[in-house]
């Protein structure tokens, strides 16, 4: 205004004033708006992968969430989406927890959550049992058991699973028959028999990768043992390395690579050379989960009409790897924002938002649903058929990679191909894994 | 009427000009510069400010990083907890079984680099300096492993190797040697040199280095030694080998230190394993790192900044690097 005082022309002094107002009009319009916008609960969301690529479906469905979620609950919540968490995401977390920043709703793992909940302080991530006990409708829609990945040291529940997976055997019923086999062995014997049969028409009996792949096999053997899948379900802890089932299952898997049933490059650590000789035919049987299907089995890199020759199965024994995935944690600090975040989750454990999951990543839910007929036509018969088959079976358990830290894998990768070889005893190799456990938990 | 006496050299040099004459008193007020202090005093803001961005970026890079390496490796810090231990993680990294391993994998690798992978290299740069018939198309194709980023290289090596359809086992297959196949890369005997063949064999770079410089050597020196009888392997032994002393240090040199921090090709190929045959020092360090363990992967890191200085420090003093023969 300094200027204007100095004998400016009339004309400038009202251009003064009425830029003056014009200021005044926009800042108390601000107001007005940041009065209303006071009323709605922002809260933020963050995942490994949440932004929406059409490349990952997870990725896709999880942003597609937050866009219903925004839509449904207009003008009174509005959950707002971070960039992807930076790898190592567990880190990332931790670092979050350290500054007391995590995002009020997160996607992580059941290990990570109990190291999370001992990072920033008791009650940074909110106990889920008090309400799920108190909404007795929504508890029960839950598959059993489905909440235990999640459990805290204290009993609480952690996290809602964003799914209910299960991962069974691929096998190929026509090199099957080639070996006078017609159906999927049940027992561990008979599976054995059968790998000598298959091994004899000159076929690779089972694919293996050195991690994935054959760390499956690994926990289905463990998980079909007396006392094995109790193991698993708490976590393989140091102790647990030295426990009949997991020597067992770690000499029987080693029996597979000494007889000759596996691929001749069974320790890459790469799925691919796992997968390619059985998406070829030269391979009878691969563990992997129902997504094999979509991007293996009826992908491009597949033999012509795999789908019609392959079939999917529980281990032998009686047994099959549940996975729960990752589950929805709340770290939100106010009350306000609590009860927005626990919608969020109610939301997406909804029959429609989970039916909308299920389309869109061939995934199935943590909730118990029953399909009716149109809806079984769009789903993947083979998937479908296992799924209601768990239900039934003797044995089932998680999958190694959620009884283990991270870093548990490289270890394995690094020692599994010695120890194969004869360069550890069974009791070195495990007591290397049981260190592992110990440093990386 | 007698001349105007000068009173300075200046003013001698000048003459008898008056215009000029009366600027002496002035230039006395000034202290006497030469002329670089003068440039200094009159661009340093400028020069201060020219490298600002340089010193910026250099502490933000080089000076905090290495402030934090060295600050951390004396503490357990992890995602919890920043703790002071002393030397704790240092007598640990000693004790550690799996570090010596790595300690001496990295100094086979380092062996492997300065007795094969330098030594062939000046052989295939002396010869393609001949300038044999297509030395050019060779020395494209020595080269031409440089223009490939290390890890798309190693990647391609996986193939090579795997066990069920790598080119090396059809190949053996072929020639009807297939007792020889294996699973080069995870049988914990052959990891290491398998390993190692994927960059001792790629010297293309380092021969480019060493072509250069026999390039530089007067044709006279050659030209004196053959007047004396000397054979051609003679004149490369005793003259052009004596006169790479400065290239070839400094050839030694990057490669010690590259072994030193050699992650790549064992990370793509092996991770390490198996059995931790192929494991590094710097491998063994992010491994450290990757678990969360960071105060103990920066004492791995300190380890390898002094055993980068004491490398660089016996190299210079072996080969005198920058020392010219008089």
């Amino acid at each position: 205004m300094r200027w204007a005082s100095r004998g400016a022309s009339k004309g400038s002094r009202l251009a003064v004033a009425l830029m003056a107002a014009a200021l005044i009009a926009v800042a108390s319009g601000s107001a007005s708006r940041a009065a209303h916008q006071g009323n709605v609960i922002t809260l933020t969301i963050g995942a490994d992968t949440i932004t929406n690529v059409t490349t990952n479906t997870f990725a896709k469905y999880r942003n597609q969430s937050v866009v219903d979620f925004n839509k449904k609950y207009a003008g009174r919540i509005q959950i707002k989406i971070l960039p992807n968490l930076a790898a190592p995401p567990d880190q990332t977390l931790s670092r979050m927890a350290l500054r007391r920043s995590l995002p009020d709703i997160f996607l992580t793992s059941g290990a990570v959550l109990r190291k999370l909940s001992g990072v920033g302080g008791r009650g940074t991530i909110m106990d889920l049992a008090p309400h799920l006990r108190r909404d007795k409708k929504w508890m029960s829609s839950f598959h059993p058991g489905i909440f235990d990945h999640f459990r805290g040291s204290r009993g609480g529940i952690l996290a809602v699973p964003e799914e209910r997976d299960v991962i069974g055997v691929f096998w190929n019923k026509e090199l099957f028959r080639k070996a006078g086999i017609s159906t999927f062995p049940t027992t561990w014997s008979a599976f054995e028999q059968a790998l000598a049969r298959l091994k004899a028409t000159g076929v690779i009996p089972v694919a293996m990768d050195g991690d994935w792949s054959t760390l499956l096999w690994w926990a289905n053997y463990i998980g079909t043992q007396p006392g094995g899948a109790d193991l698993l379900e708490a976590g393989l802890t140091p102790a647990a390395f030295s426990k009949a089932p997991v020597v067992r299952a770690t000499e029987w898997v080693k029996r597979l690579h000494t007889s000759g049933y596996v691929n001749q490059d069974a320790f890459t650590g790469n799925f691919a050379n796992a997968e390619t000789p059985f998406l070829t035919d030269q391979a009878a049987i691969l563990a992997n989960g129902p997504w094999e299907v979509p991007y293996g089995i009826k992908g491009p890199n597949a033999s012509t009409d795999l789908y019609s020759r392959v079939d999917y199965a529980p281990s032998p024994g009686s047994g099959i790897i549940v996975v729960p995935g990752q589950g929805w944690a709340i770290a939100a600090k106010t009350p306000a924002k609590r009860a927005a975040a626990l919608l969020y989750l109610r939301f997406i454990t909804t029959r429609a938002q989970v039916w909308k999951r299920l389309l869109i990543t061939a995934s199935f839910p943590m909730i118990k649903m029953k399909f009716t007929a149109a809806q079984k036509a769009k789903l993947e018969p083979l998937t479908l058929r296992l799924v209601e088959k768990s239900t039934t079976l003797k044995h089932v358990y998680p999958a190694y990679f959620q009884a283990t830290p991270a870093g548990f894998n490289t270890v394995w990768k690094n020692y599994w191909p010695a120890y194969v070889q004869g360069q550890l005893t069974t009791r070195d190799f495990l007591a290397r894994l049981a260190d592992a456990v110990k440093q990386g938990s | 009427m007698a001349a105007p006496r000068p009173t300075t050299d200046v003013v001698g040099a000048l003459g008898t000009d008056r215009r000029l004459l009366r600027l002496e008193p002035a230039a006395r007020s000034t202290p006497r510069l030469r002329p670089r202090e003068r440039v200094s005093r009159g661009m340093g803001p400028g020069i201060a400010l020219s490298l600002l961005p340089a010193l910026v970026l250099f502490g933000t890079f080089f000076v905090i990083p290495f402030v934090v390496l060295v600050y951390t490796a004396f503490h357990k810090w992890d995602v919890v907890e920043l703790s002071y231990v002393g030397l704790g993680n240092f007598r640990f990294l000693f004790e550690d079984p799996v570090f010596w391993q790595a300690l001496r994998n990295t100094g086979i690798y380092a062996a492997l680099g300065v007795f094969v992978h330098v030594p062939l290299a000046c052989v295939v740069a002396i010869i393609l300096s001949q300038k044999p018939k297509g030395w050019r198309l060779f020395r494209v194709v020595f080269f031409l492993p440089n223009v490939v980023s290390f890890v798309a290289f190693a990647t391609v090596f996986l193939v090579v190797y795997n066990a069920r359809y790598g080119l090396l086992n059809q190949v053996l297959d072929y020639v009807g040697v297939e007792s020889l196949q294996r699973d080069w890369l995870f049988d914990v005997k052959t990891a290491l040199p398998a390993v190692a063949a994927t960059y001792v064999f790629a010297i293309g770079a380092i021969m480019l280095l060493v072509m250069a410089e026999i390039a530089s050597i007067p044709r006279e020196l050659y030209e004196a030694a053959e007047v004396d009888g000397a054979s051609r392997l003679q004149r490369h032994l005793y003259v052009t080998v004596p006169l790479l002393r400065n290239v070839i240090g400094t050839i030694v040199l990057l490669s010690l230190i590259g072994t030193l921090a050699l992650f790549d090709a064992a990370y793509v190929l092996t991770s390490g394993g198996p059995n931790n045959a192929t494991l590094t020092v710097s491998l063994y360090a992010f491994q450290n790192y990757v678990i969360g363990d960071w105060g103990y992967a920066n004492a791995v890191g300190c380890f390898i900044v002094v055993s980068g200085l004491f490398v660089i420090l016996t190299v210079r003093r072996i080969f005198r690097i920058g020392e010219r023969d008089v």
